[in-house]
């Protein structure tokens, strides 16, 4: 049984209260989220100083233009995942695939219906949002009715990803397949730095995504509603929110999110696999739990540490070895901040 | 009651299946020259449909597929009862699953097995089951590490180990710069034993003319961005660049290379797994045309080649792909040992392998498979000409055909330059 609808002003109360009470603890821009994002951005800075001093401009420049590239892939994938895990609990292991489903319903539609690529990316948002949506009525609400424990949601998460990953490879087949988008144009800018035009325009774009999604959930009704869930699912109840919906738009936004990182990251990559999602799966969780479990922001500054560090141990190691530095600077950083750059002390 | 009387039911069923093994094991296995053969033979072929060489397994699978129905046309043609199944397994490129699949198409009934493509799964599958069964596995791993297990004599392989590959790229290397001596190649490879391995038997003999190598830089094949490896690999202008990699890992690499504004498709070189043609649509076209590849076998330019690219290409399914004609051929090796051994025993298939790859015999390609089959019943000693090469199977059971085809791309096609022995 769902409460009654509250008036409005008991909501905001409740979601205002809380935000006052605790800033630190709210999943929105508080005050010291906002002091501690300026803080790892100057530590990035001084970073970038010393390999300049120590490999040169243009190696040192190119190496953070690379590292900012493929921090943005991650943080575009992870931002998804973050949001599903901050208002439902729920570790999604076929986020993922959430991506390559995306990927190649604009594959379909841009290389099969011969689609301009922006329309492609419009169809990929809308089909991977109706995933979501889909799984969600199907699965999940009946799941949580049932109140089935976490481990029983990870399974069917884990399983989920197998089913979509197999249900890509039997209608699409295993063929590597590409995006009708030009990946190998590229363009020099800043003294030397070259990146390719589709890598800029992902940038470009995830960034100004990553930075709306940000704006929605601190501005939006809809963003203090998913907050207030995060924070409480019942007292959000009891204030008058409306979980089912908001549990659907959070699905909503999470697959169109899933979907959009797929179609630009698959775009400027170049390269379209079934195992596409699943392999990026990894730095995905990475760049969620480095920034802040549940955490959107902590989502875009994990993303973008993870890349970053890998493309710059590039200056001094061998490359084949990024993976396993990207992965010590994560548990070395939960070593001395166990919720994540920007997350939230554990609740009392 | 009714439990006891299934027990009934077993037990009489556990009584008759050594009778029953022992009437099959004296109709089956006798080899008789001449007169009419009558079994079913199952060829089991486990290949990667998924995981980091999904891309592989359906291709590969294709190939066995037509050689069966190649098999069973010349079965037909030479009069013999005799009739090839294919029963396919995933082993998703990971040892374990690899087994699980080598098993489950032995329990079908499969007595010789195509693929799987990667060293550590024909491992696990030569230690789990094969080995003790006595039963033939062709795969189309190349790593040279392979041969360092005893097999007992069950792996046979139609692709040259990756050491001759190495080989065959020093020479064409060479060959274009005129010399070794100072010149420096630029290595990238893909971080696998295949990539790991290649890279290093190029090092090793390019540093022993006298050449200087850059690198070799490896990269991970599941990372979205290879921007930092392009540079490495680019940095200081080298002579030439040698890859190893698979085509789907190198579609990313080979775009990254193309953004840096300093790569030369001409000084290019890659080994037999990305020697694909047409360009395939995740490569970037201008990455390859103009740059050169060694293959392994004579691929290119034989009569039995030509009608293979034919046959392939005009049936349903995937394109031309790595290997495939290896996985061709090491199918119709399996059916004509069967059909050499005149049984579907593994043993006496496995028997039969080394005698039919040459070089000796009366050469017969797979368009000629019905008058092949008509002469092994003769007693005739046959040497299969293989879609891939001439196969010559050494003493370790690998292809002892050195010969590689260097080819370029022009306009997405590869074009024969010439062949490299690499026997000396």
């Amino acid at each position: 049984m769902r409460p009654p609808r509250h008036p409005p002003f008991l909501l905001m109360l409740t979601t205002a209260s809380s935000l006052e009470a605790t800033p630190s603890e709210t999943a929105g821009l508080g005050l010291s989220t906002g002091v501690r994002g300026l803080a790892l951005l100057g530590g990035a800075a001084v970073v970038v100083l010393i390999l300049i001093a120590v490999k040169g401009y243009q190696p040192a420049a190119q190496a953070t233009a690379n590292g900012l590239v493929a921090g943005t892939y991650f943080a575009l994938g992870a931002v998804g995942l973050a949001l599903v895990f901050g208002v439902l609990r729920l570790v999604n292991f076929a986020h993922g695939d959430f991506l390559t489903f995306g990927a190649y319903a604009a594959l379909l539609a841009n290389a099969f219906f011969r689609l301009p690529i922006i329309v492609a990316t419009a169809i990929a948002i809308a089909a991977t949002a109706l995933l979501g949506t889909i799984l969600e009525l199907a699965i999940w609400r009946p799941m949580r009715a049932r109140r089935a424990g976490g481990l029983q949601l990870l399974l069917i998460a884990i399983g989920l990803a197998y089913v979509i990953r197999n249900g890509i490879q039997i209608a699409a087949g295993t063929e590597p397949r590409s995006l009708q988008v030009d990946v190998t144009s590229a363009v020099s800018f800043m003294g030397g730095i070259r990146l390719g035009t589709t890598e800029l325009t992902v940038v470009l774009v995830g960034l100004v995504v990553l930075v709306l999604v940000a704006i929605m959930l601190s501005v939006s009704r809809l963003g203090k509603e998913m907050r207030a869930l995060a924070d409480n699912v019942g007292l959000a109840e009891v204030a008058g929110v409306d979980t089912g919906r908001v549990i659907i738009a959070t699905w909503l936004v999470a697959g169109g999110l899933a979907g959009l990182a797929g179609v630009l990251v698959a775009a400027a990559v170049g390269v379209l696999t079934p195992q596409f999602g699943f392999q990026l799966l990894l730095s995905l969780f990475a760049a969620t739990i480095l920034g802040g479990i549940g955490n959107a922001y902590g989502a875009l500054a994990g993303g973008l540490l993870l890349g970053l560090t890998q493309e710059w141990s590039t200056l001094f190691i061998d490359p084949r070895w990024k993976l396993a530095v990207g992965f010590a600077i994560l548990i070395l950083t939960l070593l001395i901040r166990p919720n994540g750059l920007l997350g939230r002390p554990a609740l009392k | 009651m009714f439990g006891s009387r299934l027990n009934g039911f077993k037990a009489l069923a556990a009584a008759m299946l050594p009778a029953a093994m022992l009437v099959a094991a004296c109709g089956g296995g006798t080899p008789s020259s001449g007169g009419s053969l009558n079994f079913t033979m199952t060829i089991g072929d486990v290949e990667p449909f998924t995981g980091d060489l999904g891309a592989l397994g359906t291709p590969a699978d294709k190939a066995v597929t037509l050689a069966v129905d190649q098999l069973n046309k010349a079965s037909k043609a030479a009069g013999l009862s005799v009739t090839f199944k294919l029963v396919s397994a995933d082993t998703q490129t990971d040892p374990q699953a690899a087994l699980s699949a080598a098993r489950k198409v032995i329990d079908e009934g499969a007595t010789c097995l195509t693929g799987p493509a990667t060293t550590p799964e024909s491992l696990a599958i030569l230690n789990g089951v094969t080995k003790a069964r006595k039963i033939t596995m062709l795969p189309s791993a190349t790593a040279a590490k392979l041969r360092l297990t005893d097999d007992g004599g069950t792996i046979f392989r139609t692709a040259p180990p990756d050491n001759l590959q190495a080989l065959a790229l020093v020479t064409a290397v060479q060959a274009q710069l005129g010399s070794a001596q100072d010149k420096t190649v630029s290595i990238g490879y893909q971080n696998s034993p295949y990539g790991e391995g290649l890279a290093n038997t190029f090092k090793d003999a390019w540093t022993k003319l006298g050449g200087k190598i850059q690198g070799p830089v490896g990269y991970d094949p599941t990372q979205p961005s290879y921007n930092s490896e392009a540079a490495k690999i680019l940095a200081n202008n080298p002579d030439a660049y040698v890859f190893a990699d698979f085509p789907d890992t190198f579609g990313k690499v080979a775009a990254a290379l193309l953004r840096t504004g300093n790569f030369d498709p001409t000084k290019l070189f890659v080994s037999d797994a990305l020697a694909v043609s047409p360009i395939p649509s995740a490569i970037p076209a201008a990455a390859l045309n103009g740059a050169h590849a060694t293959n392994a076998g004579s691929p290119l330019g034989t009569p039995q080649a030509a009608d293979f690219d034919k046959l392939y290409t005009s049936a349903p399914g995937p394109g031309r792909f790595a290997l495939d004609a290896n996985n061709f051929d090491s199918g119709i090796l399996c059916g004509l040992a069967a059909i050499a051994a005149g049984s579907n025993d593994p043993a006496a298939i496995n028997a039969q392998i080394r005698k039919i790859s040459g070089p000796t015999g009366q050469a017969f390609t797979y368009t000629k498979l019905g008058d092949a089959m008509k002469a092994l019943r003769a007693g005739t000693q046959i040497h299969y000409m293989g879609v891939s090469g001439a196969i010559d199977f050494d003493a370790k059971g690998d292809t002892s055909t050195g010969t590689f085809d260097l080819s370029t791309w022009k306009s997405g096609q590869l074009v024969l330059d010439r062949k490299i022995d690499t026997k000396p």
